[in-house]
């Protein structure tokens, strides 16, 4: 849901622009599509005369259920003062490799550092983006916080840096424990409906 | 200069004192001696009960400045602050970096100090009335002091440089660098108003300087040299709004970021000794030094000159520590533009104004020496002997000498100088008018 | 004395050994006065002019969006708090509307106000700080002293609201914690009366000071387009002449009934955003005036259970705290802890901009930009 006072129509702009299967929810201002598309999305929604998204104002993503990643997209237009929420569902990846998307740093400047914040947290790979590296996090860490199959349960204080480095190899390893588990659940999932677009999964409908 | 009406040989009280030992009995050689180490004694007390006392000034007004009480703990109203700080430097662990190269880091806090120390010897602090004859309070009273004041304030940026290239910190030589731009950039307005000063008195002895302002106060007649070296001034002693070479928010302390203990405290005294140094020059150079109403009768001339001094001093102390509370910090370019293309313009156009009034015998511009011949008679070979003799007169008087062409020129410095003052009286007046921008600019109508 | 290339090839291979520039890497922090906590800025430079700034952050990550997922909403509200730490009423009132939105909750209107209220005072505490701050990083050292004696006051109001002085856990959901007093209310009043007399003598002390002028002018310039384009929001943003105000223009809360100009600079330099903000400072003192005016009587709280739980669904929901667009993406399945809680931080998105001001400009002028942006490093990192 994306909390407006002003509510414009986008879906003829849609209809006529769009050439693959999307979901557009007028009430809540939602856009939802497959991540394999917005490559061609940023276009129109940055150089269409009726939609002029100039501003993207955040860029964040979410893993619901766990194991399968969103990037979440808020657009504002100052042309027109109106704004669209996209949420991209990002196809489950083999094994062991990380998610890819398209980059919006290309269209918008402001997707650089937020990119970044969701490859440091989430290890969303964008394709295109001129400089991704890890934010917040050391570059030799090897988990994603904020992945759903990432939790701590003890916080210990360590002070020695081969303790920490330790810890840390630790923390991946759990991590890739729990995702190789996570992994074998989807994969029976999907393999009944292999298709790479937009599938609206059981969770979306109640949303 | 020759045959000036000057007199060739002061005497100071350091040889009075040594008369005195040879009068009770002493050689000469031991005498001197003596005068010597008492002199030096003298001058390492005063040198750090002045630093102790400025520090704490600066501490207390800054405070009131602030709205806060500033130090108030250490004995009554905080007097002896400044002594458990000095203790605690002296105790201090001296930490040299790793990398640092060590000869040239601890030789830097002494290079800039050593200059700081020496440039008090030639600074006159009073005149005192001894059995009808005048002894100045005064260390050594070279013939050269001004060029000398000048040579040894430069020696001491070679201290900056030694101190930031020696710390191996990046922000250190950052620091050194500035200071060398700056104190280069500074020493050329300063010299020119300074040597405005020295034709306006026709001397580079401190004590004629000060002779020369009986009448007026050089500040008068030469205002725009006085504001030039104030501003040089500040910026030599790398004070606040040209604290460039340790800028704390931008350099973290600049070249003596590595420096801690007693070669941090060698810095620390040597910029308010330099800071004394450049107040008692222009209190010297514009303010007529010691001069004043000597209130407490002959006798005590010696009480009443270093009261007037101190007075003075004291007055351009505080106005540096008022610079600091109140300025921002000016950007490096802009402080060489400012140095560049408007001190230097000002101070030559200031030099060529008294190197005018000199030659035709402005009495206001020549400190009252006014030669007794005209220029146009010095342009004249056959009347003009190569030897300019010198006549000290009243104003009225002088006038009356002078011709119609050199009255013409009087007139019209009298009338510029009227026009200076409501210049900055202008000035004062925009700045003392009020500014809010945000009530103004941004407003819109609704 | 030039050395010709190709009459003397050796004396110049002389001279490229042992003569040669290169750029100076220049670490400001992350233990620099002016980096306003721990922020490293890996500047590149060529003598003192910055060729390339690399901000790194990460030293204060405390991972609290991950601890959100963990926590009842109630418990997340401090730990917000302790993100933007100088705007922490913001912070709270963030969370605590992404809450409501999901909530089917009447919020009565005096907890509207006293959240209003409370917001608009934070404001000014904020910017109070922010000035005293920036006027410290350009060298004056005296401003912060002053700006600090009336955010003394600000706080003491808030102290009376909420009961503390800089975290104050005071805005949750269905209205504030407890009632303020007629204390309050009449201690305001007395410090809205004095308010614009010490604005007027900031601006004396300081903005008019030609010094300050000359370095502000023309200095980190962000235009318009680059402006949008780098996401920058808040005084950045408004400095740059977009007239562009969520209070006003999404408005929450009850910022429709009152009314207030939005500050809009021409060209987007330091200047352009310091006058902006004074200007915010006046217009918070303006709503803060008609919030004590019309302020009615009522309910502090609607009835919340201590432990909601918001529906099922997710939302992104912004206001506008002093240092930009501060977002609130949930997530909630319908639990009473949230699936997801992301923050779309001001300070981080308007510094990803840094980089492009202060190109060609002195080592001087990286800390007055930095100090124009008002970065709080624990919200760029949370």
């Amino acid at each position: 849901m994306n909390k407006v006072s002003q509510k414009t129509d986008f879906s003829g702009i849609f209809a006529e622009k769009l050439i693959f299967p999307y979901n557009y929810d007028l009430d809540k201002q939602t856009l939802k599509l497959s991540s394999v598309h917005v490559g061609d999305l940023f276009p129109v929604l940055k150089d269409d005369e009726r939609l002029a998204f100039d501003y993207l104002r955040d860029l964040t993503a979410k893993d619901q259920p766990p194991g399968t990643f969103h990037v979440v997209y808020n657009f504002l237009s100052f042309k027109y003062r109106h704004t669209l929420m996209v949420i991209a569902q990002i196809p489950p990846a083999t094994s062991g490799e990380l998610p890819e998307v398209d980059s919006a740093t290309p269209y918008w400047n402001s997707a650089n550092w937020l990119e970044r914040e969701v490859y440091d947290m989430f290890g969303i790979r964008f394709r295109n983006h001129p400089d991704l590296r890890r934010v917040f996090l050391d570059e030799t860490t090897n988990f994603y916080p904020l992945r759903k199959s990432f939790y701590v349960e003890k916080v210990t204080n360590v002070a020695d840096i081969n303790e920490i480095e330790e810890a840390f190899r630790k923390m991946a390893e759990e991590q890739k424990k729990v995702e190789s588990k996570m992994a074998e659940a989807v994969k029976v999932e999907t393999d009944s409906n292999a298709n790479a677009s937009y599938q609206e999964t059981e969770s979306d409908n109640k949303l | 200069m020759s045959g000036s009406a000057f007199t060739p040989r002061t005497y100071t009280i350091w040889e009075d004192f040594r008369l005195w030992l040879m009068h009770a009995g002493l050689p000469y050689e031991l005498a001197d001696a003596l005068m010597l180490i008492v002199t030096f004694t003298v001058i390492l007390i005063f040198i750090l009960v002045l630093v102790l006392g400025l520090v704490l000034l600066e501490r207390k007004f800054l405070g009131w400045l602030q709205i806060r009480p500033g130090p108030n703990r250490v004995g009554p109203w905080g007097l002896l602050q400044t002594v458990a700080d000095a203790i605690k430097l002296l105790l201090k662990e001296d930490i040299i970096p790793m990398n640092a190269d060590k000869p040239t880091f601890v030789l830097a806090p002494i290079v800039m100090f050593i200059p700081a120390l020496l440039s008090l010897v030639v600074i006159p602090l009073g005149v005192a009335n001894i059995n009808g004859r005048y002894s100045y309070i005064v260390a050594q009273d070279l013939d050269i002091g001004l060029a000398y004041l000048l040579a040894i304030s430069s020696v001491g940026v070679i201290g900056i440089i030694m101190g930031g290239w020696a710390s191996n910190n990046k922000y250190s030589l950052y620091g050194a660098m500035r200071s060398v731009a700056q104190l280069i950039s500074y020493e050329v307005p300063m010299v020119l108003a300074l040597v405005s000063v020295a034709l306006y008195a026709g001397s580079l002895r401190l004590i004629d300087i000060i002779h020369a302002q009986q009448s007026i106060f050089a500040l008068i007649p030469l205002f725009p040299a006085f504001i030039i070296f104030l501003i040089a001034g500040v910026a030599e002693t790398n004070r606040a709004p040209f604290d460039l070479p340790e800028a704390e928010s931008e350099l973290v302390g600049g070249f003596h970021t590595e420096y801690s203990g007693m070669k941090f405290a060698l810095f620390f005294l040597a910029e308010y000794i330099n800071m004394f140094t450049v107040s008692a020059l222009i209190t010297v150079c514009f303010l007529g030094g010691w001069k004043g109403p000597a209130f407490l009768g002959q006798n005590l001339l010696w009480l009443s000159s270093l009261f007037w001094f101190f007075l003075k001093v004291f007055f351009f102390l505080l106005a540096f520590i008022w610079f600091r509370g109140t300025f921002p910090r000016i950007r490096v370019d802009q402080m060489m533009h400012f140095a560049w293309k408007f001190l230097i313009p000002v101070a030559i156009f200031q030099l060529l104004i008294v190197a005018w009034g000199v030659a035709y015998r402005n009495p206001i511009m020549s400190g009252g020496y006014i030669p007794k011949i005209s220029v146009k008679d010095i342009w004249d070979p056959k009347d003009y002997t190569g030897f300019t003799e010198f006549t000290r007169t009243s104003l009225p008087s002088a006038l009356r000498m002078l011709n119609d062409s050199e009255m013409v020129t009087f007139l019209i410095s009298v009338i510029g100088f009227i026009l200076l003052i409501l210049f900055i009286g202008g000035l004062f007046y925009r700045t003392l008018k009020g500014f809010a921008p945000s009530k103004t600019i941004f407003q819109e109508k609704p | 004395m030039s050395i010709n290339k190709t009459l003397r090839p050796d004396l110049w291979k002389k001279r490229e050994d042992t003569l040669w520039t290169e750029e100076m890497i220049l670490n400001m922090g992350p233990q620099h006065p002016s980096t306003h906590g721990v922020l490293r800025l890996e500047l590149h430079t060529d003598g003192e002019i910055v060729k390339e700034c690399i901000p790194h952050m990460g030293y204060l990550h405390r991972g609290i969006e991950k601890n959100s997922e963990h926590k009842e909403y109630l418990q997340i509200i401090p730990l917000w708090d302790r993100a933007d730490y100088l705007s922490s009423m913001h912070m709270s009132y963030l969370i605590t509307y992404a809450a409501e939105s999901l909530m089917k909750v009447e919020i009565p209107k005096r907890a509207e106000y006293i959240r209003v209220m409370c917001m608009e005072l934070q404001r000014l505490a904020s910017h109070l700080i922010w000035f005293g701050t920036f006027a410290l990083d350009s060298g004056a050292i005296t401003p912060i002293f002053y700006a600090f004696r009336e955010r003394e006051l600000v706080l003491d109001l808030l102290e009376l609201a909420s009961g503390a002085r800089l975290l104050y856990n005071y805005i949750r959901p269905g209205g504030v914690r407890m009632d303020v007093n007629r204390e309050f209310l009449h201690r305001l009043d007395k410090f809205l009366i004095h308010f614009q007399d010490y604005l007027d003598e900031y601006e004396e002390l300081y903005t008019g000071n030609a010094i300050f002028i000359n370095r502000a002018k023309d200095v980190g310039v962000l235009t318009k387009e680059e402006a949008i384009s780098w996401g920058a929001s808040g005084p950045v943003l408004r400095g740059s002449g977009v007239k562009w105000d969520i209070r006003k223009d999404e408005p929450y809360s009850i910022y429709e009934e009152f009314d207030f100009d939005i500050p809009v600079g021409q060209k987007g330099d330091v200047l352009d955003r310091y006058n902006v903000r004074f200007f915010e400072m006046r217009q918070s003192h303006r709503i803060l005036r008609q919030a004590l005016d019309g302020f009615p009587e009522g309910k502090y709280t609607a009835r919340v259970p201590t432990s909601i739980k918001p529906e099922k669904g997710e939302v992104y929901v912004r206001i506008e705290s002093p240092r930009g667009e501060l977002g609130c993406y949930l997530v909630s399945d319908g639990g009473k802890i949230p699936y997801r809680l992301h923050v779309r931080a001001p300070s981080f998105v308007n510094l990803s901009a840094l980089d492009t001001m202060l190109r060609g400009h002195l080592i001087a002028d990286v800390v007055l930009i930095l100090g124009s942006i008002d970065i709080v490093v624990g919200d760029i990192d949370r």
